[in-house]
């Protein structure tokens, strides 16, 4: 199934299918799953390729027939999904043109960043509770928090993309409380998926990803964005309102438009190396990549990097 | 400065077309909501108005550009005549006012005309810049000098003429000799239609019958009177000669008395001297300025003889005469324009007498002089003429005054002379500074993207 363009799946008025679509679209692709569980159960050995686990390493098979094998374990335990969304004004962004507020972004045009993150969020639901996983949600603005607590099957399944779709973009959002409450909601060790633009209070979103991680919780930014976020393709004078603060300022779009993708390209390294840094799983999701793509690509990635997991039994599979 | 071609203000709309274009391609700020601004820079909104700023002058520069265009095309012309500045869109007046007899008579207004067309005069509209008043008896005349003081001042020229307009009075001929670049207007003042005068009296016998006109529109009223000679019936007339020039004259003073009849003998007494008079000094140095009305009278009656005028023209004065120092006044001149009769206030016997110099002894001209003395004024009949001309003869001749006065007839210069090609230089010196800002403005966008880049 080829994977549907990102409007076409915004456009999906029932969430659920619009994920499962998603989902779809996603095992299209050689890979099953983004999770990899903490498993005890051993599958198979298979050779040790560059970028394992030492710790996974078969040492008495080493010693037997002096070659390199790495253990590999089967998902048997229930691994919990915590999906936090960022529901700042900021995220009803669609890149279009005008100053419209309607229940799912400003824009005219594009989907917008938080339409976008709740599929995602739905999507990785969906997957989740489809292998026997648990899924959570928690968000917030300035109001309180959404909260969902992370359990498995399809009834809870049900109820947690009913929350995503009523998330409405308003206020700012405090990240670092809203990670900080994530990783402590988490009974035990889990996968803390963070779904924003990271726009708002970078070192302490920074500083409570790091803690998460200290607590052996796997973390994964899915940084979303609108296009014209990253290419600011305006033309003329514009004057460009803050859709959190509402502040206003006139400039010329063909003037600034270098100076401001060059920020905006150093703001997406940074965030970039410091996941890297810190071992947390960053990708940067583009609100015009169709989801079931971006998502693939996604797994993709993660499967190919070296595992930086606290976890000393797990390792991913095949 | 005036304007050759005014109509090319109508041009004017066109500085309607930048401000269009200006309007309609200036790049409004486009509202656009935006998830943060903090990577746009801080100066950025100072740009933007520095952009405007150069905008709202490149505007200004390309309205100028098309005013000065529609300025040039109007064709303005700064100097006058003079060549120094001048208003020549103003009017210069001359008002000529006939005061002739007819206008002494009551108008219909109840008023004496005259001092309706004096009144009228001084409130002619449009105001005028210049203007003077003409006061003049004849109106060929006064048409003749309000041309000649006009002559001399640019703008726009009127003439103005109050009178009754009797028939008579005022010819196409004399219109004609007004340029045409000066407007007339013919105003008329209506006076009473008829009008009594003493027509010359004639002397049939030993009475002197006088005639008595009566000029209405329809009809003719001659009623005679008889008077007996006066006693002393030509005691009024003194011929101051020497014996062979009395003797020479006699004829011709004794047929000029049998002929005319004096207007009042009792009061009106003349001299003439001619050139051989034996106490010619001694009266020459008696007499005075001529202070008696009837005096001044009689001299413009002669003045305006048809008969001496025509006896003056044959006499050529074998030598230069100079003319006699005031309080003498030149009455006729020969045909070299010599003075040939000069008048002054004598001193007879026993009532001032009007002295009359006369520079010939030529027969037919003393002659002509002695009878013109005798007799009344019969000028004054003219001004009886009840008909008039109508209003639809008075337009015909009037003409408007011209807008403008063309420079080749008012300046001598030609329309290629106009100063719109100081207008037409500004034009090209604006268009200059237009493109140096709008290039102004092209180089200031690098540095605004440096700006932004740094910020």
């Amino acid at each position: 199934m080829s994977a549907l363009q990102a409007d076409v799946v915004a456009a999906l008025g029932d969430l659920e299918l619009a994920a499962r679509l998603v989902v779809e679209g996603m095992r299209a692709g050689p890979h099953r799953s983004p999770f990899r569980g903490f498993s005890t159960e051993f599958q198979q050995h298979r050779s040790y390729r560059a970028g394992d686990d030492l710790r996974h390493l078969d040492w008495k098979l080493l010693a037997r027939t002096d070659r390199l094998y790495t253990r590999q374990f089967r998902d048997t335990t229930n691994m919990s999904v915590m999906l936090v969304v960022d529901t700042s004004a900021s995220m009803g962004f669609g890149g279009g043109f005008g100053g419209g507020s309607r229940a799912r972004g400003a824009g005219r045009e594009g989907v917008t960043k938080l339409r976008y993150a709740t599929i995602l969020a739905a999507a990785l639901a969906y997957l989740a509770v489809n292998e026997g996983d648990a899924a959570g949600l928690l968000s917030a603005s300035d109001g309180p928090l959404t909260y969902l607590p992370a359990r498995g099957g399809r009834a809870h399944l049900r109820s947690l993309v009913a929350r995503l779709d009523r998330l409405t973009p308003s206020g700012t959002w405090q990240p670092a409380r809203v990670i900080a409450r994530a990783a402590e909601l988490l009974k035990r060790r889990g996968l803390i998926v963070v779904l924003s633009d990271f726009y708002d209070a970078e070192d302490e979103t920074l500083r409570e990803l790091k803690r998460a991680r200290r607590r052996g919780h796997d973390v994964a930014l899915l940084h979303t964005l609108a296009r014209p976020e990253i290419t600011f393709d305006y033309r003329g004078d514009v004057e460009f309102r803050d859709l959190e603060s509402g502040a206003t300022r006139v400039v010329p779009a063909d003037a600034v438009g270098a100076g401001y993708r060059s920020a905006v390209g150093d703001f997406l390294t940074r965030w970039r190396s410091r996941a890297q840094q810190h071992g947390i799983d960053y990708a940067l999701f583009p609100t015009d990549e169709p989801p079931a793509r971006a998502l693939r690509t996604y797994v993709v990635k993660r499967d190919s990097r070296p595992r930086h997991s606290t976890s000393p039994t797990s390792t991913g599979h095949a | 400065m005036t304007w050759l071609n005014p109509w090319a203000w109508i041009g004017l709309v066109a500085v309607g077309v930048p401000i269009a274009i200006h309007l309609l391609t200036r790049a409004q700020p486009r509202p656009q909501p935006f998830p943060t601004l903090r990577f746009l820079g801080r100066a950025t909104t100072t740009a933007v108005r520095r952009r405007v700023l150069r905008d709202r002058a490149l505007l200004a520069v390309r309205v100028a550009i098309v005013a000065a265009i529609v300025a040039a095309c109007a064709q303005p012309f700064f100097r006058t005549p003079a060549g120094g500045p001048a208003d020549a869109s103003s009017l210069r007046r001359a008002v000529v006012i006939d005061t002739s007899a007819s206008l002494q008579r009551t108008s219909t207004h109840g008023r004496q005309a005259i001092d309706v067309a004096r009144e009228l005069a001084g409130h002619l509209e449009p105001p005028a810049a210049t203007s003077v008043s003409i006061e003049v008896d004849r109106l060929p005349e006064g048409l003749a000098r309000a041309t000649t003081w006009l002559h001399s001042r640019g703008g726009r020229q009127e003439i103005v003429v109050l009178s009754d307009f009797q028939r008579g009075a005022l010819a196409q001929s004399d219109v004609a000799g007004v340029p045409a670049d000066i407007g007339l207007r013919l105003v008329k003042i209506d006076t009473a239609l008829s009008a009594s005068a003493d027509a010359p009296a004639e002397r049939i016998g030993d009475r002197v019958w006088t005639p008595r006109l009566t000029l209405e529109a329809d009809r003719t009223i001659v009623a005679w009177s008889a008077s007996a000679l006066p006693a002393r019936p030509f005691d009024d007339l003194q011929v101051i000669a020497s014996p062979p020039e009395a003797a020479r004259l006699a004829p011709a003073v004794a047929a000029a008395r049998i002929i005319g009849v004096p207007a009042d003998p009792e009061r009106h007494r003349i001299a003439v001297l001619l050139p051989g008079a034996t106490d010619r000094a001694q009266v020459l140095s008696a007499a005075g300025a001529i202070d008696q009305r009837w005096m001044f009278g009689t001299v413009e009656r002669l003045r305006h003889d048809s008969t001496l005028a025509a006896a003056a023209a044959g006499v050529v004065l074998d030598r230069s005469v100079p003319a006699e120092t005031p309080p003498f006044a030149v009455v006729a001149r020969d045909r070299t324009g010599s003075p040939l009769i000069e008048a002054a206030s004598g001193h007879g016997s026993k009532d001032p007498q009007l002295l009359l110099v006369a520079h010939s002894d030529d027969g037919l001209f003393v002659s002509a002089l002695i009878a013109s003395t005798q007799r009344t004024d019969a000028s004054a009949l003219s001004e009886l003429e009840p008909i008039t001309l109508t209003p639809e003869e008075l337009a015909t001749w009037q003409r408007p005054t011209p807008p403008t006065p063309t420079p080749s007839t008012t300046t001598g210069q030609s329309l290629q002379d106009s100063d719109g090609r100081w207008f037409w230089i500004a034009a090209l010196a604006l268009l200059a500074l237009e493109g140096w800002v709008r290039r102004t403005r092209r180089a200031a966008s690098p540095s605004e993207v440096t700006h932004a880049r740094v910020a």
